[in-house]
Order: structure tokens, then sequence, then C-alpha cells
């Protein structure tokens, strides 16, 4: 059989499985043995465990289970309350503020946790209610906190980088910084959306009528401080090379959960249990699915199916921009079926040598591959932000959070626009502050 | 008699995470010692590295049970919410027997696996070189209750039809925000332990 054929069959079988509604993780495992079976006979069993166990066995993963954990800390404790309410109060006198301090809550949640569900239950369990009993239609609330949590991927920490970072041995630490210029470009840009959005449609809310005075705004403050240090002291032994991510991820997550439990005197077996609870369920359908992925990105090149396509896409000679646009569609309707790490780790090591040898930085692709998978989160039929806002606000029509997250959609492809003319946004700060890529 | 079943799969899987999470904080305490030891202290670290990376993953896989208990593995729900609810039902199960049938598959694959590193006693190949059957036993284990749980799964969907869990459940712990016209304002901190 051709591996042109047996890809078709391949990802064809996938498809039917994913269609019972069965866990990704094991459509990705199941179709991955059958290619693998049909193949190599019954020999696979001697791989199929080592596989998936040495996939994931990885101390630079061991920093994605300590980032969920460290984000859940504050999620999942009156934490996050405190930091929606400080921004609230700073940003209320701007037009559509309270949309506004809801994306800027959920970048600044980004900044604690690399997933994006994580971001959106975080800020919309808060945020949708609260903007809702203010007086803004069911999609400017539901869509800006899609959008939002989007921001969990690209601003560091964020899992599908690290995940990037393993699978085409690049430094993580260097990816982290590159994603932090875009990732303020991109949450300025959904700013901006948000005010032309409320000023276009004439909102004009009671929230602006609730004044805070200058002492209710200081008084917010000490409870965001600690979070906003641990952040900064994550970071800064990240970037400044003084510890591995996995390491700066475990002494965050520790960090963040001892003030979380002093601060807010979670001393009962309750509320702390629902922290490693929700961090464990979290944690475990990545790596499952990235263990089951790498099952999956093993069969396609057992049979050929990786070299292939990428032969064939190298072959094709064309302009490296038309190029970039191929792959560019290529990621979105991979992202709008699979997960952002079962993307990644089924397509980066196919599509990096091609995209380097066309002369792209390697950074600036990460960045333009994550948010290409952001897109996915909030598109159908596998925009995981959409389901979980579809969990918090169950009386909220899916449709209404399609259109409100819809636009968002368009500021993203316009932000993949931007970052490609001006390459710097990404390359800049890394450069910077690293040095250049030699 | 499925009830019993049911429970005391339900009760295995949640033991299961329970160990897991030890695992998980055991691994973060770890990673904090061995910073400072490293950094604070210039000391060489042996075996932290390999704890580390062995307990965690171990947890991933030990903790996948409770993750099927809770609904937590993300799936793909267009087809579900295009179809009526008998042939919804019909699908959960076909979803169910097939995910039965990967975890039995990796079941035997993963004993293969942990046999051999038992029976010919593998080392890792570290300084410390802990026994490789000890981590690889996490694999066996948590895809054999994972079967028990699918066994349960589909029991439940013969005899009540539903599943309690969404897939999505898991991350929207607390209430949901049941009726959006109503003015509910979230006071925050009123979750605040005394």
């Amino acid at each position: 059989m051709s591996p042109g054929l047996s890809g078709l069959l391949i990802v064809g079988a996938l498809f039917a499985l994913l269609a019972t509604g069965m866990p990704i993780a094991f459509a990705l495992g199941l179709a991955a043995f059958a290619a693998l079976f049909l193949q190599s006979g019954p020999d696979i069993f001697y791989v199929l465990g080592d596989t998936m166990f040495s996939g994931i066995a990885n101390l630079a993963y061991v920093s994605i289970p300590m980032f969920v954990l460290m984000g859940a800390a504050v999620a999942s404790s009156p934490a996050g309350s405190d930091l929606y309410t400080a921004l609230d109060r700073w940003l209320n006198r701007v037009p559509g503020g309270l949309v506004l301090s809801n994306i800027g809550a959920c970048a600044i949640f980004s900044g604690m946790t690399g997933s994006s569900p994580a971001t959106v239950a975080a800020i919309g369990k808060m945020g949708i209610p609260e903007m809702l009993n203010r007086g803004y239609p069911t999609s400017v609330a539901t869509g800006s906190i899609a959008a939002g949590g989007t921001l969990g991927i690209l601003i560091p920490p964020s899992v599908t980088l690290i995940v990037y970072g393993i699978s085409t041995e690049t430094s993580i630490g260097r990816l982290f910084m590159a994603g932090i210029l875009p990732g303020i470009m991109l949450t300025a840009m959904f700013m901006t959306w948000a005010i032309i959005d409320c000023k276009r449609k004439g909102y004009e809310f009671s929230a602006r009528a609730m004044r805070y005075t200058l002492k209710q705004k200081l008084a917010a403050l000490p409870r965001v401080l600690p979070f906003m240090l641990i952040i900064a002291g994550t970071l800064y032994v990240l970037y400044g090379g003084i510890a591995t991510p996995s390491e700066a991820a475990g002494a965050g997550a520790f960090l963040t959960l001892a003030v979380v439990i002093i601060a807010y005197r979670l001393f009962r077996f309750k509320p702390v249990s629902e922290i490693f609870g929700s961090a464990m369920r979290e944690s475990v359908m990545i790596m499952m699915i990235m263990a089951a992925a790498e099952l999956f990105a093993f069969a396609l090149s057992s049979l050929f199916i990786t070299q292939t396509v990428a032969a064939g896409i190298a072959g094709m000679d064309v302009n490296p921009w038309v190029l970039m646009l191929i792959i560019n569609i290529f990621l979105l309707v991979c992202g709008m079926f699979l997960p952002p790490v079962a993307v990644i780790v089924m397509t980066a090591p196919m599509l990096f040598p091609i995209v380097t040898q066309a002369g792209f930085d390697p950074y600036w692709f990460a960045i333009i591959l994550t948010i290409n998978m952001e897109v996915g989160l909030i598109t159908p039929p596998v925009g995981l932000n959409l389901f979980v806002i579809n969990a918090i606000a169950p009386k909220i029509p899916t449709k209404d959070i399609l259109w409100g997250a819809l636009p968002y959609v368009l500021v993203m492809f316009l932000a993949i626009i931007i970052l490609s003319i001006f390459p710097g946004i990404v390359t800049w700060l890394p450069n910077q502050m690293l040095g250049a890529v030699q | 008699m499925v009830d019993a079943y049911v429970r005391a799969v339900g009760g295995l899987s949640r033991a299961l995470a329970v160990f897991a999470t030890l695992l998980i904080i055991a691994a973060m305490l770890v990673v904090c010692q061995m910073i400072l030891m490293r950094y604070v202290f210039r000391m060489a670290t042996i075996w932290q590295t390999d704890f580390v990376v062995f307990s965690a993953t171990a947890a991933m896989f030990l903790g996948a049970p409770y993750v099927l208990l809770k609904g937590g593995h993300v799936g793909v729900d267009v087809v579900e919410m295009m179809v009526g609810d008998t042939t919804r039902r019909r699908l959960k199960i076909a979803g169910s027997l097939l995910g039965l049938v990967f975890c039995v598959i990796m079941l035997i694959a993963s004993w293969i696996q942990f046999h051999d590193a038992w029976a010919g006693n593998w080392k890792h190949s570290s300084i410390w070189g802990p026994p490789l059957w000890i981590p690889l036993l996490a694999l066996p284990v948590g895809f054999g209750v994972l079967c028990l749980q699918y066994v349960a799964q589909i029991l439940v969907l013969l005899t009540k039809g539903t599943l309690p869990d969404s897939h999505v459940a898991s991350f929207a712990d607390g209430p949901a925000i049941d009726d959006v016209d109503l003015p509910i304002s979230p006071t925050p901190g009123k979750e605040r332990a005394p």
C-alpha cells in the first residue's frame, strides 16, 4: 500500500472513531494501533507501552502538570475572584470596561497557567455573570471570555510552547520569551476590538455609573500582588537561565499553593482537594492525549506517511510565503479537530525542517503555530474553550457564544498577518535578552 | 449488583487518583529540594531528576481512570449533538466499547513491557539507576482500572441510559450559572473559608 493511501485510511479511521465521541486520546491510540498492527502484526505489542511511556517521561514535560497545578491553585480558590475584582476596579471607567477587565484578567491569568481551558473556567465563572448583570449581551460576554482564554497558550508559561520546544529541540525559555510581545499585542488587539464593538453598538452600561475611590482601588491590590510577584519570579528564573522550565514550574506551583493556602486559610481537606482534583483532571487529560499522539505520530512515520507528506510539501517548490499560507491552512484545519498539544506532537517534527529550510525563524513559527491553535480553541467542532463556557453557562445558546467569538478569530488572523510583516515583534525580545540564534 | 460494581470501581479509581496526587506533590517537593541543592548549596543531585520524571509520568497513567470517571477526557461531540436520543445512546455505548478495546490492548502491551522489565531486572541508564519495573507498573495498573471503569460506564449506559457527567464538567466545577436572567451578583470571597 502506498504511504498516501495508508495515510488517508489512518486519518479516515481516526475521524470515524472521533465521531463516536470517545476520548480523543484513546481514538488516536486505537487508530495508531490498527495501522501498526496491520503493518507489523502482533510484534507491535512490544513497542506500544514503551512509546506511550517514553513519549511523556521527559523532565521538561514535568513542567506541564506543575504549571497546571499553579493555575488550579488560583482558579479553584478565592484568589481568582480577587484578581478579577481588582482589575474591574481599575478598568471600569473605560467604555466596555468590564469586557476589557475580563480580557485583561484572562491575560494575567495566562501568566500563571499554561492552559486555555483553565483560564476560561477561572475568569468565565466570575466574568460572565457579572457582564450579564451589567447589561452586556450574551454574545459579547461569552465571546470575550472565549477569546481571552486563548491567550493562555500564547502568554508564557504555555503548555503548547513546551511541547513545541521538546518536539523540535528548541529552547523553551526562548520560546516563552518570544511569546511575550505577541501575547501583549494580541491582548491589546482583543481589547481594541471590544472597545470598537461596544462603541459601535452604542452600549452605555450601568457599569460606568459605578465609581470606585482610589482607596477601594488600592485596597484590591494586596491580594493580587503576591501572585504577580510569583509570576514575575517564575519568569525571571526561567529567562535568567537560572532554572529549567520544570524547576521554575515546580517552584512556582509550590509557592502559589503555599500563598493560596496561607492567605485564604484553606486548612481544611475539601478546598485543597478541589485544587488537586481539578489539576489532576486537566493534566491527565493533556498528557494522555500527548502520549497517544506520540503513538499516532510513531504510526505515521513507520508507514512513511510523515516523510511522504513532508517531501510533498517541500517538493512543491513555491514561494516561501505561499508555503507558509498552505501550512497555516493545514494547521487551522488540524486545530479545528484536535487539541493543540496533539497537533503539535504530530505535525511539528514534520513541519519544522520544511519551515526552517524555507528560511523562517523557528521561534517565529512557534508563535504563528500557537495562534493557529488558538483559533481552533474557539471554532467548532472541537473548540475546547466553547465547551468550557457551555459548561459554566449552560443556558446561553451555543450560537451566541460562536457569534461572539467569531470577530476575535478575525482579529487573530490579523495578528498572524501583522507578525508575518513584522517578525521582529516575535524575535526582538529574545534576541535582546539572549542574543541572536546561532 | 450493577450499582455495587459501579461504586466499587469508582472507589478504586478515586483511590488511585489520591495516590497519583501524592506522587505529583512528591515530585513538586523534590523539584524544590533539587533547586535548593543545586543553586543554594551547590551540590550535585543524583536521584532527583529520575524520581521527578518517573513519579510525574506514573501519576498521569494512574490518574487516568479517575479522569474517565469524571468525564474529563475530551472528545468530539459534534455528531452526538446532531442525532436523536436513541442514536446518541448507541454512539456513547459504541464509543465506550472502542475505548475499552484500546485499554485492553494497552493493558496487554504494558503488561508485557512491565513483565520484561521485572524479569530482566531492567535499570534506568543513569547514575542512580532505579529499577524500571516500578514506574512501568503504573501503565498496566492504570489501563487495568481504566478497563474496569469502562465496563462500569457501559453498564451504567445500558441500565440507566445516560452518564451523569459531561466531558467538560471537569473544567467547570462548582455551580453552573443556572439562569442568566436573574440578577445574580457573584460576591467575591463568599466561598472563603472561615
